[in-house]
């Protein structure tokens, strides 16, 4: 029976079917032009690495792999989804709460955690278990929103004197923001939570789980936009990065 | 040349290519064990290799990876 705080953070009924529309078989647009890319260029994985993949939704990312892959979510719609899409014999899909101690014969090679990070209540434990689960010098890529340029509900652009700025509200604060799924459709919105915390933070909770961040990446969208104002939000675009991979080896 | 002057730049000297000699045979051990590790690498691929149970197994008995990884 889950408890309270992890149902509602679990991407379950509306807020999974949500998910599973927008993200699709391949990805929606961010998947497929930066983060996939990103993330396998980073974890540069060789035919014998096994993959630990944990708050993996559908299994997007399990679907770009041939290695042996376990996939781990709390929401039992997306896994549902996940063994649906992904015939795969070398891989598994999980029922599990990531941020709980996880239990596996397996010590894997490589861990990721993509965009997920961000709606855990206690991302620290998620970090642990990839400590307990990852075998020494193994690596682990994370992908959050950038959190120094987008805080749900406490960032947004401005535009002033014809160029445009982002505008931050709130950012060494940890913050817990309800996010609604449809927020112009009352009658199939939900709520999921999104958590902020600061760079610092995130770093920390590596450093105390045994693990070094060996690079980092800000990534930007690729986007282009059309109309009198493309020249400013193209430089916009490219000034402030939407996404932040961290790539950690476990020391020990 | 003074004789003590001598002497200390001969053992300099020695002391050098002695260093020298100790990396040119520890790189090339390496490079060894590098290479060695990539001819593990290249096996027969039984059909153990393409099931989660089978790497499961063939992983318990230490023989999905080469220890050299």
């Amino acid at each position: 029976m889950l408890k309270d705080d992890n149902k509602k953070t679990a991407w379950e009924g509306k807020v999974g079917e949500w998910y599973k529309k927008s993200v699709g078989i391949k990805g929606n647009y961010y998947h497929e032009k930066v983060i996939l890319p990103g993330v396998l260029r980073l974890l540069e994985i060789k035919a014998e690495d096994k993959i630990l993949d944990l708050a993996c939704g559908q299994g997007i990312f399990g679907r770009q792999v041939n290695n042996l892959y376990l996939g781990v979510d709390l929401a039992k719609t997306l896994i549902d989804e996940a063994k649906k899409l992904d015939e795969n014999p070398k891989h598994r899909y999980w029922l599990g709460d990531v941020s709980k101690e996880l239990k596996s014969s397996i010590i894997f090679d490589k861990g990721i955690i993509v965009l997920a990070l961000q709606n855990i209540k206690k991302p620290f434990g998620v970090i642990r278990n990839f400590n307990k689960l990852l075998r020494k010098g193994g690596e682990l890529v994370i992908v959050i929103n950038h959190p120094a340029f987008r805080v749900p509900k406490h960032s947004d652009w401005e535009v002033k004197n014809d160029k445009q700025y982002r505008v931050i509200e709130n950012y060494m604060s940890p913050l817990e923001i309800p996010i609604e799924t449809s927020p112009f459709d009352k009658k199939d919105n939900q709520i999921s939570y999104s958590y902020h915390y600061p760079l610092s933070a995130y770093f920390e909770m590596l450093a105390s789980n045994g693990f070094m961040v060996e690079k980092i990446e800000e990534w930007i969208s690729p986007k282009k936009s059309e109309g009198p104002m493309a020249i400013i939000e193209d430089k916009a675009r490219r000034e402030f990065p939407l996404f932040l991979a961290i790539k950690a080896i476990k020391n020990g | 040349m003074d004789k003590n002057i001598f002497l200390f730049r001969s053992l300099m000297i020695v002391i050098i290519v002695s260093l020298v000699a100790i990396l040119v045979i520890d790189s090339q051990r390496e490079i060894k064990k590098n290479a060695d590790c990539k001819k593990l690498r290249i096996k027969a691929l039984t059909e153990k290799f393409f099931t989660w149970d089978g790497i499961v197994e063939l992983n318990q008995k230490g023989e999905y990876q080469p220890k050299c990884l």
